[in-house]
């Protein structure tokens, strides 16, 4: 078939179109032409794709490498790095050192945090811990462990190799506080983490401890927070508080338990017990001191201490007195005995041997401050004896037979001048013991005790557990519980009838006929009044039971209060019966 | 074989009623007149590339982001039948691989030919080409399932912490994808197809 006897097929319906010859359109001319505005389309794709990529490129993370012990938990394109609880990073790949000694998680860390990761920064891995303290880290128990970062918040070189550690470090860079080493004979009271108390509260915590590199003792560090970090100052003493200590002394029996979890974990408090202290930098060494006692007794120890040296002479014997007894001055310790020697003098022509206790004191407990100088201290003594002071040996307390030098105040002395220039030491005067009377309280105390009449006390306690032994054996007693039995069944039944009048008025209020209801609710309570008489005659029966058995026991007056109870409810049962006799209705319409 | 191209007819696209070729607008129905679609293997072009750019973004970045209790989990595409593979659900899988890449594949491989048979006049069976830009036309919709199943289950799933299913970036450019595919398969003037067999005897 060619074209043209196809047109001819066509045509007439094409020939009418012709006549309405609609317009002709001249073909479109130009660049819109030969290309399609549709290639605008992949271009914007194109371009947009390539955006996303360059920006998702450009914003890229940093790469950094964590060297951990183990991978436990770690898991690739998972595990998070936190900074702050906020997600900053992810794990990307976990591969060993060069040597396998190490684990490395590669961390892509976000590019705005990146900078701030600097060689301070640090990095453990969280993980569930349950210690005395409580439990942490439980979130990681669902969502897998994360790695813990903490770096400062100072812009510097950044470092993208860092090792992990072993567990949350006790101070981040950005803790604010005081950190301190401290010095212990042996470990096994402290435990890493374990908490630095002032006064009850935590301030700080320690490290785990190390041994010294000579072995003698170890090494902790020891971190407190800011503001506590002002207390600790050159004169504060460190001690442990772990565990309890049962101490029998003067002050009776005394036992102290820190914080339960000091009692596990170990415990490390201090105090100042001088003022004038400076504050101290980071890295000065503290002992810790086994005891609250021997801390504060640590301060008179110390060697560069400005120790004022004066001595005081003791008639008669001064067993017990030994270098190291404290030297009190109204019962506060201002120093201690440094040395005893005997001295020969002649007063008249008899030979006197006294005893000399060379004693040092710390000018700085006298209440002159931490400044006071042995002058100062001298002229303040000066003064004291003048006015009466004098040195005396007293009991260290009451059991043992340890004394100890108590300067004391005594105004009806006569007034002494305190020579501040004798040898070798100036000379506080002293009077004489008081010693007996202490032994004499002693042993009105020990009297006291032997008159306590014990044994009688016993014997009480024994007869009248007897008493108790008799009445429960008594005939009396077993006797009276079949008839407590037989009252019972009686009760059982008055119940059993209660509870049949009970069902009948039950039966009646379904029925529809408020008449045919009154009536069964009279014949009911017409057995009310039976039924108050059997309770009565229950009641006399009980109370004849009851009366048959002695009168004084605690068994009658509570039966007779339950007889009370009784005969009040067959009373009240029976002015309802009369009640519903009166007026049946009453039940139904609850008036 | 007699064309009304060849014989200097235009048909109208929306009302069939033929013209002369020099009319431009259909008197009963308005429609612009065209013998050709004007740049059809351009527009065809266009939209393919347009839909082969956004089907890279929806390969690589994650179609689901599932958050349940104890986990959070991106997967893409092929991940998703990798993961349904271990799971020895291999029903779904075949399912999920055919819908999100057998068939876009399929379309791209098969408008590329048609574009470059017509461009380049190769020889082959016009019957079988109709056949497939047919085939092409009515396969492009299915393609939408897997955006669909995403959509659905994002809809269903808003446990809050319990378990949470939302879009992900591939959702969207898969769904880009097909409608650009789908529009690059109708600037497809099929008559471009029968003037190829036309002049190569």
């Amino acid at each position: 078939m060619t074209p043209q006897e196809h047109t001819d097929a066509a045509r007439p319906d094409a020939a009418r179109r012709d006549s309405a010859r609609p317009d002709v359109r001249p073909a479109r001319q130009g660049l819109l032409a030969r290309i399609s505005l549709v290639w605008l389309v992949p271009m914007l794709a194109l371009a947009i794709s390539l955006g996303v990529a360059w920006q998702s490129y450009s914003e890229r993370g940093v790469l950094i490498e964590i060297g951990f012990d183990n991978a436990t938990g770690i898991e690739t394109s998972k595990t998070q790095l936190r900074y702050r609880d906020v997600t900053v990073g992810t794990v990307e790949r976990v591969t060993f050192s060069e040597d396998l000694s190490q684990v490395i998680a590669q961390v892509r860390v976000e590019k705005d945090v990146a900078g701030f990761i600097d060689a301070e920064a640090q990095f453990w891995v969280e993980r569930p811990q349950v210690s005395v303290r409580g439990i942490s880290g439980l979130g990681t128990v669902l969502s897998g462990v994360y790695i813990n970062g903490t770096w400062d918040n100072v812009i510097s070189a950044p470092e993208t190799r860092f090792t992990g550690l072993g567990r949350a470090p006790l101070v981040g860079p950005n803790a604010q506080g005081v950190s301190i080493v401290l010095r212990a004979r042996n470990g096994n009271q402290l435990a890493a983490g374990a908490p630095i108390v002032y006064k009850g509260i935590r301030v700080g915590s320690i490290e785990a401890p190390v041994l010294t590199p000579s072995g003698n003792g170890v090494i902790t560090n020891g971190f407190i927070e800011a503001p506590y970090d002002a207390f600790v100052t050159s004169a504060t003493r460190f001690w442990d508080t772990s565990g309890f200590s049962l101490s029998l002394g003067a002050g009776g029996v005394k036992l102290d338990v820190d914080s339960l979890a000091s009692l596990v974990e170990g415990g490390v408090t201090f105090e100042t017990l001088v003022s004038g202290g400076t504050p101290v930098d980071s890295g000065v060494i503290f002992p810790i001191y086994e005891s609250e006692a021997l801390a504060r007794n640590s301060l008179f120890q110390d060697a560069d201490a400005d120790l004022l040296s004066v001595a005081a002479q003791f008639d008669g014997s001064v067993g017990g007195l030994v270098s190291g007894s404290e030297v009190r001055f109204r019962g506060i310790k201002v120093g201690e005995v440094s040395g005893l020697t005997m001295t020969a003098d002649r007063v008249g022509t008899q030979r006197n041997v006294r005893l000399l206790a060379t004693m040092q004191l710390r000018p700085g407990s006298l209440g002159l401050g931490q400044d006071a100088t042995k002058a100062d201290a001298l002229a303040l003594l000066q003064d004291y004896v003048a006015q009466g002071l004098r040195a005396r040996l007293t009991s260290a307390n009451i059991l043992g037979g340890a004394l100890i030098v108590e300067l004391v105040e005594l105004p009806q002395e006569p007034s002494l001048t305190f020579d501040t220039n004798a040898k070798p030491y100036p000379l506080i005067p002293s009077v004489d013991a008081n010693l007996s009377d202490f032994n004499a309280t002693a042993e009105g105390v020990f009297k006291r005790i032997n008159g306590l009449k014990v044994e009688e006390l016993i014997a009480a306690a024994i007869s009248a557990l007897d008493s108790v032994n008799g009445l429960v054996a008594a005939d009396g007693t077993k006797a009276v519980l079949p008839e407590l039995t037989k009252t019972l069944e009686e009760a059982r039944l008055v119940l059993a009838d209660l509870r049949e009048a009970d069902a009948g008025a039950k039966v009646t209020s379904a029925l529809s006929s408020a008449e045919g209801a009154a009536k069964a609710v009279e014949t009911a309570a017409a057995r009310l009044p039976a039924l108050a008489e059997q309770l009565e005659r229950l009641t006399l029966r009980t109370e004849t039971v009851v009366s048959s058995y002695g009168e004084q026991s605690r068994l009658i007056s509570s039966a007779m209060d339950a007889l009370r109870n009784i005969s009040e409810a067959a009373d009240s049962l029976q002015s309802l019966a009369r009640a519903i006799q009166r007026n049946p209705n009453s039940l139904l319409l609850g008036r | 074989m007699t064309t009304a191209h060849t014989a200097g007819f235009v048909a109208c696209d929306r009302c069939g009623l033929v013209y002369a070729q020099d009319c431009a607008d259909c008197t009963r129905c308005g429609s612009a007149l065209q013998t050709r679609a004007p740049l059809s293997l351009q527009r065809t072009m266009a939209w393919l590339m347009a839909g082969l750019i956004a089907y890279l973004p929806a390969n690589i970045y994650p179609m689901l982001l599932t958050s349940t209790l104890l986990e959070r989990q991106e997967s893409t595409i092929l991940g998703g039948v990798v993961d349904l593979v271990h799971h020895g659900s291999f029903g779904v899988a075949f399912i999920v691989f055919a819908a999100s890449v057998v068939i876009p594949v399929g379309k791209f491989l098969a408008l590329f030919y048609l574009v470059f048979a017509v461009r380049r006049h190769w020889a082959m069976n016009s019957h079988q080409r109709h056949v497939m830009l047919e085939i092409v036309e009515f396969i492009g919709r299915w393609s939408m399932i897997d955006v669909f199943v995403v959509a659905i289950l994002s809809a269903l799933v808003q446990l809050d912490t319990v378990a949470t299913i939302n879009p992900g970036v591939a959702a969207v450019s898969f769904a880009l994808s097909v409608v650009f595919t789908m529009l690059a398969a109708q600037s497809l003037d099929p008559r471009l197809i029968w003037d190829e067999a036309e002049a190569t005897p």
